[in-house]
């Protein structure tokens, strides 16, 4: 057996699952590390609150933490975390529609509920791996690149970007839309290819 | 119908309150707009932790192993109680001779035996004072005793003992459990 190959499989989920089930706590730190991310934009997909998406990803993690001898050796970890997350944001969601039912932001995060209502759970897993090779497809140091990496790495909106791009508020706005659907666009198309 | 600029604007909540309200009451009544405007929020939302995430990451790491170690304390905390009450009762049957023992010396004292009645009688005859009253005198005088004592050990230098008596030693069967325990939670 090839020494990379052994690695993989002394360290796999099941082998990580199974240490922390017999007391080493810090295998969990592996486990968080392996699938936090792609969890934590699955979740993004799903609700647009960051805050709640930090929230969410927390949850997941502790839940299964403390479920993890119900977790089914052989099977995808990132699978399970996905479904226990998806409970999650099931449960968010109606509190959250009773909580704010009168509030006028109300009707922004009703949609959430009629998505979740549709049963849209599966759709999220190959639209993340999609979505990161599409952003691989923009150009390097390209105006597009320059305005996703100001907007979403640095965290600045259309009115702080601006200047730093010589242009208009305006233009920046319609610029990241037109940005964001050729992405969708993109995704639409590789999710295509990977069905769920 | 929303324009592409208003779009960003609301996910970006940079519109003032009027015009978001407007955005709201449109795609609320336009099935289009809302699903234009739910793509956009997706896709938002993605890029934002796709690209911005790993400090926040970082940050949930953190609070995630956090709530996992505590929790996993609590259960070694819980688990080395469980043990102890577990053990109770196997440290009595095994010291089940001890306990015999004791009842022998005082009987009717031990809490176990409270089935079994002693009369004043047979203490009487085993010569336990059944009156622990002090109206006697007897157990006035042994306290007067016992403090001369004391004294008399403490003065044996001149100046009163106040280094920290020795503690006696604990019976068998708390040490037990003591031990159990802590090491239940320094694990």
């Amino acid at each position: 057996m090839p020494a990379t190959l052994a690695i993989k499989e002394l360290h796999g989920d099941d082998a990580l699952v199974a240490a922390v089930c017999t007391g080493d706590v810090q295998k969990y730190r592996l486990l968080f590390e392996r699938h936090a991310e792609q969890l934590q934009v699955q979740v993004a997909f799903q609700v647009w609150v960051p805050h709640l998406v930090s929230e969410i990803v927390h949850e997941t993690f502790v839940w299964a933490y403390q479920h993890l001898d119900e977790f089914q050796s052989g099977t995808s970890f990132q699978a399970w975390l996905r479904a226990i997350a998806w409970n999650l944001i099931r449960a968010e969601l109606q509190k959250f529609a009773r909580e704010h039912k009168h509030r006028k932001d109300y009707s922004k995060h009703r949609l959430w509920l009629d998505r979740i209502a549709a049963g849209e759970e599966c759709a999220d897993g190959p639209k993340v791996e999609a979505l990161r090779k599409c952003l691989n497809r923009l150009q390097k140091d390209s105006r597009e690149q320059k305005l996703i990496h100001l907007r979403y790495h640095e965290g600045l909106n259309s009115k702080q970007i601006a200047p730093l791009v010589s242009q208009s508020p305006v233009w920046v706005r319609v610029t990241l839309h037109r940005i964001i659907h050729q992405l969708r666009a993109c995704v639409a198309e590789r999710k295509a290819i990977v069905r769920c | 119908m929303l324009t592409h600029e208003q779009v960003i604007a609301y996910l970006e909540e940079t519109l003032p309150p009027e015009e978001a309200a407007g955005v709201e009451a449109e795609f609320i009544a336009d099935a289009a707009a809302a699903t234009q405007l739910t793509e956009l929020a997706q896709y938002d939302s993605a890029l934002r932790t796709l690209l911005g995430g790993a400090v926040e990451r970082t940050r949930i790491e953190e609070s995630v192993l956090a709530a996992v170690c505590e929790k996993s304390l609590h259960e070694t905390e819980a688990s080395g109680l469980r043990q102890t009450l577990k053990q109770k009762p196997d440290h009595r049957s095994s010291n089940h001779g001890r306990h015999e023992e004791n009842n022998m010396n005082n009987p009717g004292k031990n809490p176990d035996d409270i089935t079994k009645a002693v009369t004043k009688d047979q203490m009487a005859e085993q010569g336990i004072p059944t009156d622990l009253s002090g109206a006697d005198g007897r157990q006035s005088d042994r306290y007067r005793e016992d403090l001369a004592d004391e004294e008399k050990w403490g003065q044996g230098d001149g100046k009163k003992d106040t280094s920290p008596k020795p503690t006696p030693a604990p019976e068998a069967e708390t040490q037990g459990e003591d031990n159990g325990y802590y090491n239940g939670l320094s694990q």
